[in-house]
């Protein structure tokens, strides 16, 4: 009895399984009919970015950049007479979404690499392109640990966070003359990375970390956390997360009427923030790669960008801008196969980029620093001040 | 037929077609590239998780919001385990397991009073409690998770490639395939089906609702557990934005898509969850509007999900064997209730009530609307503790006792309120009265189960419709569906609870059959009823409750007399219209 009772139904499970088998397969078929390696001639270099979910804003506008930098190299004949061909890939800015964009970039038949935006969907990418040897040149993904553990194969035209740590550190206990300083972040891979650098280089500088904790990003309130913050007395507060929160920081902070300074980082210098903040937003200072306007060889880029998109270029657009021009340099001269664009890469000495002169060092850092402090003037970003080659601070505008 | 019986001895389709689809997958993984793999990989570690959340949600009906905890947890373990201790991956497996199992009992123990919106509140707070915790933990690497996580190695050879990673996926997949198949045939699976649709009538039947949704929890978590070192393996690292609030969701959104408690359903889930956002890459942007709106379009075309779990059909015995127990041969009082008093606040409900039940006899409680008799019948079985006085059966007190225990004591019951397992089969439903006689939980039902529901579904009559949905059952039908429950724990007394109400005439005159044939068994039947005629014509001995008190105790006709009975029904004995009383009772 036993025995017969296991056997119900099993000739019908069967097809239905086989329909299951089905389903497994054809979105996947569906997903490799825009892929393969092609015969098309391209030069086929992938843009991870997130291109849906929070920070889409940010991955479409690396996306349109790098677009803007293959239509100019296409334009002057090519590489070697090929036409480049970006491939977009969505990231999400997650791990999991980060290594399937990879593997569908590889799957596209892409040479190279440039892009990237959330450190997090980096990481378990860097393996993926690396076994493949297929270099990867990030632009905005500034954690440190991505080049220390890249083996030389991965490069970045964006700085690293311990580096813009420690030109916020010397801003604050600079020019800022700050004793007591606030950290903020939001405990992201980037946000933490960043702000713990900046609490050792404010120690080194001799200035006291009077508080140092994250606050939950995608509130709407932050009032809580801002008057915590200001029972600690600090005279500057630098939030190193990202601007939907950094717009709310400055609104609120106003409406509690706290005196102390507020400063940000790199991620919160998009005008999202002006928008968020209005008149709250003036006098505020983040510490950033330059952004495009600052920047004056990037002026061709900014009206080729705009004339493309109409809008105005991003934060991490000209560092994409200038990964994809770099790697269309180098692959002029080696070729397409990926250890001698990453050997090509190496051996670039002053690339003349927009965002200034691009050597690489062992790592795939760029040797140069890059990181000035901007302010909201007139409800706009503007250079403020930067380390000149002695180590003292100028006015960002004088070049 | 021969020839049909011949293809269903082929063991590969015996089975159903799961060898099938792992077959089909083993040759896929071939012909994919290494995209379409990684792909597929990523859908083996959901199909896990979702086999994992099915056993929680699916099967034991308590919705977890905070899954993805689960998947961290083994994630961490095993990530730190080979980073810190350099475990070997194989070590840190069962490490991860147990991890996730002991945080099931953690989650599960405090909330097992607590139902839907509260218990997913509490699971929605576990959820971010750990990934907050690993996201400030230095240990855990803070918010850079863990990075540099070594490749798995088989038997020397190192799993780098994306084939190498589904193929090991595969394997995975089908030990908890085969794991969570051979769970969903035990008596805890049904146990936990039976939790789902009604937990206050499974313990009351006798299933330790208690421990069978810890297990659920525990057993649940250490499946998902099992996707957090495979996910470590595939990735490389560990990175805590993969546990957020929205992986939970996905993941519940695996057994949502592709159907409760169905494991079929749970792969397509996954397909659907993994592959479709991958296949969407192609509207750019837009990918996540369409995912969504796919999402809705799906739930709206099939909202049982995409392949609902289709009842598992009971192979009963043909005829059921006489019954291997001797009659009983119990005799003088089996229920014997003392001093019974049950106060809520300021109101006595029931207050000092004696009963006796004795074997073979037929005791019924009356009284107007609010005297307090269903409050007895709760307090005797231990749904609702009683404020103070003694319920002995045959001898051994069962006072303080669960429900569940007071049911394996010999105590079984009905409600005023037919409370069936609606989306269980009438045969089910029968087996489910069966724990109380037998606990076991991690072995499927035995033949002694299957004669027993044989026999009670012949007994009420309802042998016929043994494969039939209890909730589509007529409603005269469910009354004796509700009795053959209670009669399969092989009680010593039965309580029914207003068997009677809304019946017909002719229903009546059969159940009062049925009722004389209970009691021929041997055992005691107390029935609360309103239904004069029918309580006189089959009680041995009557109790009338009126506010909480016994105003009156003794055999029918004895009661039938009684003054203070009949105020207590039809008003002041002065009243002019006695003759309508005798009326009535005569």
């Amino acid at each position: 009895m036993t025995a017969r009772r296991r056997r119900r139904g099993g000739a019908r499970s069967h097809g239905l399984a086989a329909a299951g088998a089905g389903l497994l397969l054809v979105p996947l078929a569906a997903g490799c009919g825009s892929g393969g390696s092609g015969g098309s001639g391209d030069v086929k270099i992938g843009v991870p970015a997130p291109l849906s979910g929070d920070s889409a804003s940010a991955g479409q506008d690396i996306l349109a950049a790098a677009r803007v930098a293959a239509d100019e190299v296409n334009k002057a004949g090519g590489v070697k007479g090929k036409k480049i061909k970006i491939v977009q890939a969505d990231d999400q800015c997650s791990a999991q979404q980060g290594a399937q964009a990879a593997q569908k970039l590889l799957n596209s038949g892409v040479v190279a690499v440039a892009g990237g935006y959330c450190s997090g969907a980096a990481v378990p990418a860097i393996p993926i392109y690396g076994r493949r040897s297929v270099p990867f040149v990030m632009d905005a993904s500034t954690n440190p640990s991505l080049t220390d553990s890249g083996k030389g194969k991965v490069f970045r035209t964006c700085g690293r966070d311990d580096n813009q740590g420690l030109v916020a550190a010397k801003f604050m206990t600079g020019p800022l003359g700050a004793k007591r300083i606030a950290l903020l972040h939001d405990n992201t891979t980037y946000a933490k990375g960043l702000a713990d650098a900046a609490a050792n280089s404010v120690k080194q500088a001799g200035g006291q970390v009077v508080y140092e904790d994250a606050l939950q990003p995608g509130q709407s309130d932050y009032s809580p956390v801002l008057t915590k913050i200001a029972s600690t007395k600090p005279d500057v507060l630098y939030f190193t997360g990202y601007y939907a929160e950094a717009g709310l920081l400055m609104k609120q902070r106003k409406q509690l009427g706290l005196k102390f300074t507020l400063m940000g980082g790199d991620a919160t210098t998009d005008a999202t923030v002006l928008k968020t903040a209005g008149s709250a937003a003036d006098g505020y200072i983040a510490t950033t790669a330059p952004l495009a306007k600052d920047l004056p060889a990037a002026s061709g880029f900014v009206s080729a960008y705009k004339a493309k998109n109409g809008a105005d270029p991003g934060p991490f657009s000209v560092y994409e801008y200038d990964a994809v021009k770099v790697l269309a340099k180098v692959i002029g001269q080696t070729g397409t196969k990926g250890a001698d664009i990453i050997k090509g890469l190496h051996g670039v000495k002053d690339f003349p980029g927009i965002t200034g002169p691009i050597t690489f060092d062992a790592k795939g850092d760029r040797t140069d620093p890059l990181y000035i402090t901007v302010h909201v003037q007139n409800g706009a970003f503007t250079a403020f001040k930067k380390l000149d080659k002695s180590g003292a601070w100028v006015d960002a505008k004088a070049s | 037929m021969k020839a049909r019986f011949a293809l269903l001895r082929n063991p590969a389709l015996r089975h159903g077609g799961w060898p099938l689809l792992i077959v089909i997958a083993l040759a896929g993984g071939q012909v994919m590239d290494d995209y379409q793999v990684t792909v597929a990989g990523t859908i083996l570690i959901y199909a896990i998780l979702g086999l994992g959340i099915n056993i929680v949600v699916g099967y034991a009906g308590l919705l977890d919001l905070g899954f993805a905890a689960f998947f961290a947890i083994g994630a961490y373990t095993s990530g730190l385990l080979m980073l810190k201790l350099d475990w070997n991956f194989w070590l840190t497996l069962p490490a991860a397991v147990l991890a996730a199992a002991a945080a099931g009992v953690v989650i599960g123990y405090p909330t097992l009073r607590l139902r839907s919106d509260y218990l997913a509140i509490v699971t929605l707070g576990f959820g971010e409690i750990i990934r907050i915790t690993v996201v400030n933990l230095d240990v855990t690497g803070g918010p850079n998770g863990l990075t540099g996580i070594p490749p798995v190695s088989v038997g020397g050879r190192q799993i780098v490639t994306p084939a190498g990673f589904f193929y090991l996926a595969l394997a995975f997949f089908a030990v908890v395939l085969v794991l969570t198949g051979l769970l969903a045939r035990t008596r805890l699976a049904y146990a936990w089906r039976a939790i789902r649709s009604d937990d206050t009538a499974a313990e009351a039947v006798g299933v330790p609702s208690r421990r069978v949704k810890l297990l659920a929890y525990v057993l649940g978590a250490a499946v998902g557990a099992v996707a957090g070192p495979l996910n470590a393996a595939q990735l490389g690292t560990v990175d805590p934005s993969s546990f957020t609030f929205l992986t939970s969701l996905m993941i519940l959104l695996v057994v949502i898509i592709g159907g409760m408690g169905s494991r079929p359903g749970v792969m397509v889930g996954a397909i659907v969850i993994v592959a479709l956002p991958e296949a969407l890459r192609t509207v750019q942007e837009y990918r996540g509007l369409f995912f969504a709106l796919l999402l809705i379009v799906i739930v709206i075309l099939r909202p049982q999900g995409v392949w609902p779990a289709r009842p598992r059909r009971f192979r009963l015995p043909a005829r059921a064997p006489a019954e291997a127990r001797p009659a009983r041969a119990e005799t003088g009082a089996l229920l014997e209730v003392d001093g019974l008093t049950r106060e809520f606040g300021g109101v006595t409900a029931v207050a000092d009530l004696r009963l006796r039940a004795a074997a073979g006899q037929v005791v019924s409680v009356i009284g107007p609307n609010g005297a307090g008799k269903t409050t007895a019948f709760n307090c005797i079985t231990g749904l609702i503790p009683p404020s103070s006085g003694t319920v002995a059966l045959g001898g051994r007190r069962v006072r303080g006792l669960s429900p569940h225990r007071v049911a394996a004591a010999g105590l079984a019951r009905t409600f005023q309120s037919i409370r069936l397992f609606e989306e269980m089969t009438v045969a089910e439903n029968v087996l489910i009265g069966r724990f109380a006689r037998d606990r076991a939980l991690l072995r499927p039902p035995r033949r002694a189960d299957l004669d027993a529901v044989r026999r009670c579904l012949d007994f009420v009559g309802l042998a016929d419709a043994a494969d039939r949905p209890a909730g589509g059952l007529p409603y005269g039908d469910r009354r004796r569906l509700e009795i053959a429950r209670a009669l399969a724990a092989e009680p010593r007394v039965l309580l029914l609870d207003e068997p009677a109400a809304g019946a017909n005439p002719t229903e009546k005159r059969a159940l009062m059959e049925l009722i004389a044939r209970i009691s021929g068994l041997g055992t005691a039947v107390v029935l609360i009823e309103h239904d004069v005629a029918l309580v006189m014509s089959i009680s041995d001995r009557v109790t009338v409750l009126e506010h909480g008190r016994a105003i009156a105790e003794g055999p029918p006709a004895e009661i039938q007399a009684d003054p203070r009975v009949i105020a207590a029904y039809l008003g002041v004995p002065d009243d002019p219209e006695t003759d309508l009383v005798t009326e009535v009772l005569g």
